[in-house]
């Protein structure tokens, strides 16, 4: 009885973030940046950036879709939600994006020093095959707002 | 009777004789004015199209064509596409950086960067090329079939206390990006102005200073024989001074102004031929 129940706990978290089929749960991306980027506080205002544009910003293997929104430079304030092809690919956006926040703050060090805390906490994380960036004062909010969105 | 006779025969030839001479006098003088018009060396004449002129040395050579006046900001010209910029590479700051991002050209190379300044293209690592970081100067020599660059440096040399030095700075990247593509047009664009309140407060990013440093822009560009582009007056008012609706913090531009921005660029180029045919 005490295998089986903790065999049904096994199976139950393995199926958490993912559909009834096992696979990576699939998100609107688009709808996703738009809210985040609509709700959030943010002192500069974000703009959409054109895809294209957007995936030269990371440097990310050409097959990952990334949807962004940034300000106008004066602050280090963005969010970009991108969608590899699966959850390994994933990963290596994961490790890029982490690179290119810690460019940001090398960058802002010595241009705006006050945006340097706000990049140390940026949000930075892998939803299976998504990745989300969401530089923002309120990182807390933001954090909520992403795992509503994956629940 | 035969003396009357006489007496007219003798008038006749008298008048006859005065008539011939009027003849010749006049021969005389539209043969001296041929020779004189000949000889002429008038260079306004409309009917010389051989673009040549006699010299002391009685030799034909080319009239020497007028020089581009590169004291002269570019001139509005006809509208170009998204191509031209095709090959073009823009070299700049934070403001370049925001160009690239909204201005919606998406065929562009940028070499920009926060915070870059004239003598930061030579040292700092921070343009992004085949994984790994190298300088302005080190991208450009890795990608020289560029056939435009368009610089847009200063902002972050406001607060020098030698300006002077900024234009050693500057002059150092037009002669390095000379010496990598001596073909290429440069364009030196003027830096965009602030708004009123950005001027106001800040005691070495305001309008003042911008305007003496791109006093300085202009003259280099006359010396160094590249492009002066007044961006600046072209995104800002009346009065030269960037509009409230343009940024956010009073420097960096939003959206519609890097769209504008653009705009400007588009309809304010020069060709080749145009500097070649006048130099």
């Amino acid at each position: 009885m005490g295998i089986a129940c903790a065999l049904a706990i096994l199976f139950s978290l393995c199926g958490c973030g993912e559909d009834a089929g096992g696979e990576t749960k699939t998100i609107d991306k688009e709808a996703l940046a738009a809210e985040l980027a609509g709700t959030l506080e943010f002192r500069d205002m974000l703009e959409a950036v054109d895809s294209g544009i957007a995936g030269l910003r990371y440097d990310t293997p050409e097959n990952v879709e990334v949807v962004l929104y940034a300000g106008s430079g004066a602050t280090a304030e963005e969010v970009a939600v991108f969608e590899a092809p699966d959850e390994d690919a994933a990963e290596e956006v994961l490790e890029a994006a982490e690179i290119y926040i810690q460019d940001q703050i090398d960058a802002f060090e010595n241009y705006v020093p006050e945006e340097v805390p706000v990049l140390e906490k940026a949000v930075v994380e892998q939803r299976g095959k998504y990745v989300i960036i969401c530089v923002t004062d309120d990182d807390a909010a933001a954090r909520k707002e992403i795992e509503e969105y994956f629940d | 009777m035969r003396s009357r006779r006489n007496a007219n025969r003798k008038a006749l030839n008298q008048r006859n004789r005065l008539i011939f001479l009027a003849v010749i006098i006049a021969a005389a003088i539209l043969i001296i004015f041929g020779i004189w018009n000949l000889l002429s060396t008038d260079d306004s004449d409309p009917e010389d199209k051989s673009g040549s002129v006699t010299t002391e040395e009685g030799k034909n050579e080319k009239k020497p064509e007028p020089e581009y006046d590169y004291s002269k900001a570019v001139a509005e010209s006809a509208q170009v596409g998204d191509d031209y910029f095709s090959d073009a590479i823009f070299v700049g700051d934070s403001r370049t950086e925001g160009f690239l991002l909204y201005s919606g050209l998406s065929n562009a190379v940028g070499y920009a960067h926060k915070g870059l300044r004239a003598d930061t293209c030579f040292t700092d690592a921070v343009i992004h090329l085949n994984g790994s970081k190298v300088t302005v100067m080190d991208a450009l020599r890795a990608n020289p079939n560029f056939s435009k660059v368009y610089i847009m440096l200063g902002t972050n040399e406001l607060g020098w206390v030698y300006p002077e030095k900024f234009v050693e700075g500057y002059t150092k990247v037009i002669d390095e990006i000379r010496g990598i593509n001596p073909g290429a047009l440069i364009y030196a664009e003027s830096l965009i102005p602030v708004t009123s309140a950005k001027s106001a407060s800040n005691e070495t990013v305001n309008n003042e200073r911008i305007r003496m440093y791109n006093e300085m822009i202009r003259q280099i560009a006359i010396d160094k024989k590249v492009l002066y582009l007044d961006v600046g007056a072209g995104l800002s008012d009346e009065n030269g001074i960037l509009p409230d609706e343009a940024s956010s913090d009073g420097v960096h531009l939003n959206k519609a102004y890097c769209e504008k921005w653009l705009a400007y660029l588009k309809t304010h180029t020069v060709t080749k031929e145009e500097i070649d045919g006048a130099e």
